[in-house]
């Protein structure tokens, strides 16, 4: 699946992204499948927070993936490895 | 009757003449944040039952710190929707009429408003709210926060490019800085005032004249020049 990257803050390391085809999140299946790249953090039936290293991601059930203490490159690197996490694990829904 | 319970408190201060004509009046709001969430929740509270909306954007996690609308209800939601929710939770006769991001086509949906609260934080979405007010002579409500400060200002004629010397490159709001609540709450309430003040006819704070205030000075609100 295609993926985007867009800058929301000018003043803090957060991007976002999201497929191109604004497919929503199953964060019930999200959660099987992210384990392998951080820790859970916190999961509620419309968000879940992924900690990795020095940065984390929330993955909100509407599709939206917020990536925070990333560079704009590290944005792309990560968002690949979570949108190929979450295609395997059939979370995109 | 209910409506007359409800904001029978505003009847000390507001005339029934006034109260009527902030029932009557449509209000926009560009920007349901930090700001445009006190500023709508000020409105409906006044007894304003008109309303226009503008934002594209979700509630996230990192919105719970300043703004009124972000709950554990409605993460994730659009917050145009959580807009309507919380409104008519206040008075269930409120009209809202809801609207995505603010474009250079929104203009036109603003004739029918009496004014316009911009709460947004990108100055190029203010620039483009500004002048869609200035084309259609709408009285126009800027505000802003960032950290723990805050301006407002009413634009009716004055350049707001000329305030805020745009187009010479120099950046004057940056989107998505620190703001604790009390700087969101304060330039929301004191937008919605002004807007209040525009429909039953009171002074307002207007451009190039703008009020400031910073909740760590010790002087707390002040008045100063732009542009």
């Amino acid at each position: 699946m295609e993926f985007y990257t867009v800058e929301p803050c000018a003043t803090s390391n957060a991007f976002e992204v999201r497929s191109k085809r604004n497919a929503r999140i199953d964060l019930d299946k999200a959660e099987k499948s992210l384990s392998r790249l951080g820790e859970v953090l916190a999961k509620t039936p419309v968000v879940l927070v992924l900690k990795r290293e020095d940065c984390s991601a929330s993955f909100y059930a509407s599709g939206r993936i917020m990536l925070k203490g990333v560079t704009k490159e590290e944005a792309e690197a990560l968002g690949k490895k979570c949108f190929a996490a979450l295609e395997k694990g059939g979370a995109f829904i | 009757m209910l409506y007359e319970e409800k904001f029978s408190r505003n009847l000390r201060t507001l005339s029934a003449g006034q109260q009527g004509k902030v029932r009557r009046s449509q209000f926009c709001i560009a920007g349901l944040g930090g700001t445009g969430g006190f500023a709508l929740e000020c409105l409906a509270r006044l007894g304003a039952e008109r309303f226009v909306v503008f934002d594209h954007d979700r509630f996230e996690l990192t919105n719970f710190n300043r703004q009124l609308l972000a709950t554990d209800a409605s993460l994730d939601a659009r917050k145009t929707d959580a807009a309507i929710i919380r409104a008519r939770s206040i008075n269930g006769k409120i009209k809202i009429k809801k609207h995505g991001r603010f474009g250079p086509r929104s203009g036109a949906l603003l004739s029918a408003c009496d004014a316009v609260l911009d709460c947004t934080d990108s100055f190029a979405t203010k620039l483009l709210v500004a002048e869609s007010c200035r084309r259609t002579k709408m009285p126009y409500v800027f505000c802003s926060a960032q950290g723990t400060r805050g301006m407002v200002s009413v634009f009716s004629g004055y350049p707001f490019e000329k305030a805020f010397q745009a187009g010479a490159g120099k950046k004057t709001l940056r989107s998505c800085a620190s703001v604790v609540c009390p700087a969101a709450a304060l330039a929301g309430s004191l937008a919605a005032a002004q807007a209040l003040n525009i429909i039953i006819g009171k002074s307002v704070v207007r451009a190039p004249n703008a009020l400031f205030f910073d909740i760590f000075d010790r002087r707390l609100f002040w008045k100063a020049r732009l542009g």
